[in-house]
């Protein structure tokens, strides 16, 4: 085990397998805006790093660049004590929660592995296994959405574990970019999996009055399919894609864009969607799951899934005035603001943590 | 096989660049080299290159040296691939994270395409052929 803390006693354990540090996913940001919302509000984390895939020089920049850090093995976690666990990842064996005995166990999923699987139309069987395994042998279960909420239901989980409850993420509030010369660049923003529909946004350049639309998508995964898109349609020189952007590269594509489109016919939560409410970009998505719950009435939804009524959706934001789009990008800025940032995150974790530990949890904003 | 993530510096594709390169102001500006790949006994040398595609530039800014020792007998083509996995800070929008591919020659004449999963990266130039024999023969590479 490595850490570069002396510290062995802390108000919560938080493990994960991913830190904002070449994330491979969405909760490597999670963990970013946690950590920032913990911090201002006086909860002392360690963040324990178990079950990762970074490479020793990886590890070496993580403990160099955030505070309270340890990775090591499930039975090493004996190091530490808190009064609650809080799980982030999903591949754990029986031992994880033996090593913190004494402590509580929470256990957030970021997504339904069985719904990953259904909508994306892949065999995720073992990790479906795990994670329910996990859902079973931890004290309580956190969604980030109600909408994850109906699933598990929907899925029978609740025979697993009962004891279950919402907490929505948040993100670090960046600058408003609010007034938005159009550049006729449409953005994409997520992992290009199939319940996306990434190919929506591409199919869209071909359409009439979109033809002088390129487009920038930003995400993990490429794909044959993508490739082949592309070059059928004939917009390889129009479609920018710009892999798997983070920090700077990140925040240059929401300046890039003038309209944010996620098309899923699932989304957990819709961090990408988050990300650029917060920066009042127009977002065009489906009315499904965690993306309603994220823009409440600021969005322009589309009617269905359909590729049809995309593209009805995407008439309807180009045909928006200057002043029409800027008023709907400040509504939803101002709702992420009131509700989705990192700090109302961490309370709302803290509002849990206290819940199911009673109030051994203090921190120097609410001392118990 | 590629360094799928940049990550693993143990495997035979070797780690190209730092995960995160350091965010620069601008651009980065590195001259195409000619004759990209060199073999220096068991090793693969790929040095550091920029292509120009699709309208942005691929970057590998560092050499990346591929041990050969532990890939099977065959013909691979090099591939200039874009990254889809290490995740890039670079704000310039033009610019993209480069790695390297060793696409086998399949059964049937066709190549591997790192755009099929596990890989799941784009093809941005063939970089060079590699034939490698059995412990008996020779290695070759083209051009």
């Amino acid at each position: 085990m490595i850490t570069n803390t002396p510290e062995r006693d802390f108000d919560v354990i938080e493990i994960t397998n991913e830190m904002p540090h070449n994330r491979m996913g969405g909760v490597g940001s999670v963990i970013e805006s946690l950590a920032s919302g913990f911090a201002a509000i006086g909860v002392r984390a360690l963040w324990y790093l178990t079950d990762h895939e970074y490479q020793p020089y990886e590890v070496d920049a993580i403990l160099a660049t955030h505070p309270c850090v340890a990775v090591g093995s499930e039975a090493e976690l004996a190091h530490f004590r808190a009064p609650v666990v809080h799980i982030h990842s999903y591949h754990h064996g029986p031992g994880l929660l033996d090593a913190t005995a004494g402590a509580r166990s929470m256990f957030t999923i970021h997504s339904l592995l069985a719904y990953e699987e259904i909508s994306n139309a892949v065999d995720l069987h073992g990790s479906v296994m795990d994670q329910e395994r996990l859902i079973a042998a931890c004290d309580e279960v956190v969604l980030v959405s109600e909408a994850e909420r109906a699933y598990y239901h929907r899925l029978g989980y609740q025979r697993l574990n009962a004891c279950v409850n919402v907490v929505a993420n948040g993100i670090v509030p960046p600058a408003a970019v609010l007034a938005r010369p159009r550049r006729e660049v449409l953005g994409y923003c997520g992992r290009l999996v199939p319940r996306k529909h990434p190919e929506y946004v591409q199919m869209l350049l071909t359409e009439p009055g979109f033809e002088s639309f390129d487009a920038m998508i930003a995400g993990k995964a490429f794909s044959a399919y993508a490739r082949d898109l592309v070059r059928d349609l004939a917009i390889e020189s129009r479609v920018r894609y710009l892999g798997w952007c983070g920090g700077a590269r990140l925040a240059a594509f929401y300046d890039a864009i003038d309209v944010l489109v996620q098309p899923s016919t699932y989304e957990p939560f819709g961090l990408a969607a988050l990300e650029g409410a917060a920066r009042g970009i127009p977002v065009v998505c489906t009315a499904v799951d965690g993306l309603v719950e994220v823009l409440g009435e600021h969005a322009i939804y589309c009617d269905d899934t359909s590729y049809a009524a995309f593209c009805r959706a995407m008439e309807r934001w180009r045909d928006m005035d200057a002043d029409a789009l800027q008023a709907m990008g400040s509504a939803a800025r101002a709702r992420v603001l009131q509700q989705f940032t990192d700090v109302a995150m961490a309370r709302r974790y803290l509002e849990r943590f206290r819940a199911l530990c009673g109030p051994g949890v203090d921190t120097e904003e609410n001392p118990a | 096989m590629m360094d799928r993530t940049q990550r693993n510096q143990e495997d035979p594709i070797a780690a190209a660049a730092p995960a995160n390169p350091p965010a620069a102001p601008g651009c980065r500006a590195i001259s195409s080299v000619s004759r990209p790949c060199s073999l220096e006994g068991r090793e693969l040398v790929v040095a550091p290159f920029r292509i120009e595609r699709y309208g942005l530039s691929y970057l590998s800014t560092s050499e990346i040296r591929i041990g050969l020792d532990t890939v099977a007998p065959g013909t691979y083509r090099v591939l200039a691939v874009h990254n889809f996995h290490a995740e890039d800070c670079n704000p310039c929008l033009t610019e993209c994270v480069a790695g390297v591919f060793l696409a086998a020659r399949r059964d049937d004449d066709g190549w591997e395409a790192p755009e099929r999963f596990p890989i799941e990266c784009r093809s941005v130039g063939v970089l060079g052929v590699l034939r490698l024999a059995d412990d008996s023969g020779m290695t070759a590479l083209d051009p």
